[in-house]
């Protein structure tokens, strides 16, 4: 049975893992496919399936999963794969074999040795043309019926007619017979194809964002009423899942049991949570902020609301990027000036140097030019960074939004939610006047407040437990939460109520009073989070702009705005939304960083926006970029991700570019064969693919992104 | 030189029963996994004492 595996990362588990039938008695066999983290486990004949397998791979440490058989998708694709494979090993097989006879040729064999030489070739190249390059005709066949030349299109003409020349030559006994050409480069290229799919498929799809918002054990409630734990990937609809205080919810239902309070930021981009009880619906990746529920499962994945909106948000992205939209256009006039060349190349040379000169130089050419960069790197380059920062935790919109971001000169940073946690936190306690009964203040505030869910009551219960280390719990006599106002708790027949005001410099106070009168004031500040001091400076080392423009009163910002390192030129507060969006519009290249309910017209005037904190689909309607985490530190790796993607992308172009203005000139002159065409080509491809991988790897980014 | 005519024949028999092999090995999944394989041949031969 195959089991998929949480936790195998290195040799060290390879060992264990495969080690199992020596450790234990009932296991015959056990074998890991790392990449894919699957183990393959085969028991002795009558032993008792899977529980036993699986509490021996818990042990070891590994959390198992149990696979269903392979979907049909899955099979479909290894057929694919091995279709590929084998195209490859006969290509390689026919290009070696061919060799021998071709080393023989270019050493001088003549007479018969040549004539049957090259019939010889002639057969073994067969399977090559038939059989290994048929997916070049398919492609190429498919664009011209669409008028439309792909960069197939010179590459299947290419083996045809150097098939078609070569078998001329050897017929009629000549030595141009190109066969060996024909066969490495087909070889090379569909081994370079292969690389390229093999560089898509190893990360993460993309199709599937839903999933970022999903967490590693799920628990289950079985027939039976016992709870099991399993992977976000075998969760079936009509499941009774299991969602404990703090977990975010995995998938859209119905609630069946429990009644909770849902925090849905990620929905609607409210943080106040919302009741939920018996029948009202649980939403993926809304968090529960309450007690433990039940719900059955309605719809998963992208069939969520979270999944349709996301997919929304993909699939109205069709803006395609600068870059993209350019190497397409290049591409066409690549390829038909290709062929141009070509032509022109054989008429000169059929003139200068006569047939058979002039249709070898002119195949070279076909041969050597290659517009791998275009077709092949740019757009690898884009998608292999949009889900590289997916991984990270930054949803990109599209490869626009990558080459905005690269250009960014200005950053504006909302104050609210952006740079400051939005959580309150105490700053100074006035008490007014004593209380009479035999508790303090932090009992008190903390028995009223300890069975609220409100974001409040949650900084004021924190506050409370640090202030003194025994807390003690008044037994309320009546204690009632007054909505809109604040919480009620009567205790020896004295009233203490607690309710939040603004004060006079828009700082968020907090009252208790006693029977009417005022015990103690808090004052409750937001501070900035953590991570913004050094985000901040990183940024500013990039030699990026910072402002900070925000709606709040002027002494909050001065304060936040020093702390942080803005000065009088670079904040700005007391504005409205028109007046933020004016002074984004007066700097060119700018960002605006934001939570995306409220900013809606900032987020437009920008050049580019990063929406965090708030609600996906609103965010991602205009922003280009969200943050699955509440983090800044995503900010600089998300810029750094794509001034690296352009980078590459002009590394790569420029590559080409040399490459065939140089293989181009020596096939037309004649210093390059089509042997020699038929290597550098598939060379260049590769070279500009490994770039590409090389430069866009996880450790290459995290790396740049945290200097 | 006429040994050529029997060397001949054989390199394309070889060649062909060693593309089969391939192809056998392929439609047999060995060319699935290229990565753990790399990983587990650093691996000792000990035997795992209890």
């Amino acid at each position: 049975m195959t089991f998929y595996l949480e936790g195998v990362h290195c040799l060290a588990c390879l060992w264990l893992i495969e080690k199992l039938p020596e450790m234990v008695d009932n296991i015959n066999s056990s074998r890991l496919d790392m990449s894919k983290s699957l183990v393959d486990i085969e028991l002795k004949e009558g032993q008792s399936q899977f529980s036993f397998a699986a509490q021996t791979l818990n042990t070891l440490g590994y959390r198992p999963f149990p696979i269903s058989n392979t979907s049909e998708i899955k099979e479909r694709r290894k057929k694919e794969d091995h279709a590929l494979l084998l195209r490859i090993g006969i290509s390689a097989a026919s290009m070696m074999n061919i060799m021998l006879y071709s080393g023989s040729i270019y050493f001088g064999a003549d007479g018969k040795y040549l004539k049957y030489f090259g019939l010889i070739s002639f057969v073994l190249c067969l399977p090559v043309i038939l059989y290994c390059a048929t997916p070049f005709y398919k492609s190429a066949w498919a664009s011209i019926k669409n008028r439309h030349i792909n960069i197939d299109v010179p590459l299947a003409l290419a083996i045809i007619a150097s098939f078609a020349i070569s078998t001329f030559f050897a017929f009629t006994g000549s030595s141009h017979h190109y066969f060996d050409s024909l066969a490495t480069l087909t070889f090379l290229i569909l081994s370079s194809r292969y690389l390229l799919r093999k560089a898509q498929q190893n990360g993460f799809e993309k199709k599937d964002l839903s999933s970022f918002f999903l967490q590693g054990t799920i628990r289950r409630r079985k027939s039976d009423d016992s709870i099991e734990e399993i992977h976000a990937e075998q969760i079936e609809i009509g499941d009774k899942l299991v969602v404990l205080p703090g977990e975010t919810v995995p998938a859209d239902g119905k609630i069946i049991q429990g009644e909770t309070r849902l925090n849905l930021a990620t929905l609607t981009g409210e943080s106040i949570p919302v009741l939920q009880k018996i029948g009202s619906c649980a939403f993926m990746g809304s968090q529960n902020v309450g007690n433990q529920f039940t719900f059955e499962v309605e719809a998963m994945h992208s069939l969520t609301r979270l999944g349709k909106i996301l997919n929304e948000v993909e699939k109205s992205s069709k803006q395609r990027s600068h870059y993209i939209l350019l190497t397409d256009k290049i591409s066409k006039y690549f390829v038909s000036a290709i062929l141009f060349l070509s032509a022109l190349s054989f008429f000169v040379n059929l003139y200068f140097h006569g047939l058979e000169e002039a249709l070898i130089r002119s195949l070279s050419l076909i041969i050597v030019t290659c517009p791998c960069a275009l077709g092949l790197a740019t757009p690898l380059v884009f998608s292999r960074m949009l889900s590289l920062s997916a991984k990270m935790g930054i949803i990109v919109k599209s490869e626009c939004s990558l080459e905005t971001l690269a250009k960014a000169k200005n950053i504006f940073f909302d104050k609210t939610g952006t740079l400051t946690s939005g959580e309150f936190e105490v700053e100074e306690v006035q008490l007014i006047s004593p209380s009479s009964i035999n508790f303090s203040i932090e009992d008190i505030i903390f028995s009223l407040e300890s069975n609220s869910q409100h974001p409040l009551a949650h900084s004021l219960v924190r506050w409370s437990s640090a202030k003194s280390g025994k807390l003690k719990r008044i037994p309320w006599s009546l204690y009632e939460e007054v909505t809109g106002r604040g919480l009620r708790g009567i205790y020896n027949e004295k009233e203490f109520e607690i309710y939040t005001v603004r004060g006079k410099d828009d700082e968020t106070l907090v009252l208790l009073t006693e029977d009417m009168r005022k015990i103690a004031c808090l004052k409750l500040k937001d501070r900035p989070r953590k991570e913004a001091s050094i985000a901040l400076c990183r940024l500013r080392k990039k030699g990026i702009n910072l402002f900070l423009s925000s709606g709040d009163k002027k002494p909050i910002v001065d304060h936040i705005g020093a702390h942080l390192g803005f000065d009088h030129k670079h904040r700005k507060s007391e504005l409205s939304p028109e007046e933020k969006a004016a002074w984004i519009e007066e700097h060119e290249n700018s960002i605006f960083v934001g939570d995306g309910a409220n900013d809606a017209l900032a987020f437009s005037k920008a050049s580019a926006s990063i929406a965090m904190q708030a609600a996906v689909e609103v965010s991602l309607k205009t922003s280009d970029a969200f943050l699955c985490r509440n983090d800044l530190s995503l900010i600089n790796q998300l810029i750094q991700n794509a001034k690296q993607s352009i980078k590459l992308v002009k590394q790569n172009l420029t590559f080409s570019l040399i490459y065939n203005t140089i293989g181009a000139y020596l096939a037309f002159i004649g210093l390059i064969g089509p042997l020699e065409a038929a290597i550098l080509m598939p060379i260049s491809s590769f070279t500009v693919l490994a770039n590409t991988i090389y430069g866009s790897r996880q450790s290459t980014m995290l790396k740049k992104g945290a200097l | 030189m006429e040994v050529i005519k029997i060397l001949i024949p054989i390199a394309i028999i070889m060649g062909i029963a060693f593309v089969a092999l391939f192809i056998w090995s392929t439609k047999n999944g060995q060319f699935d996994d290229l990565e753990t394989p790399s990983k587990r041949m650093l691996l000792d031969d000990e035997k795992y004492k209890k």
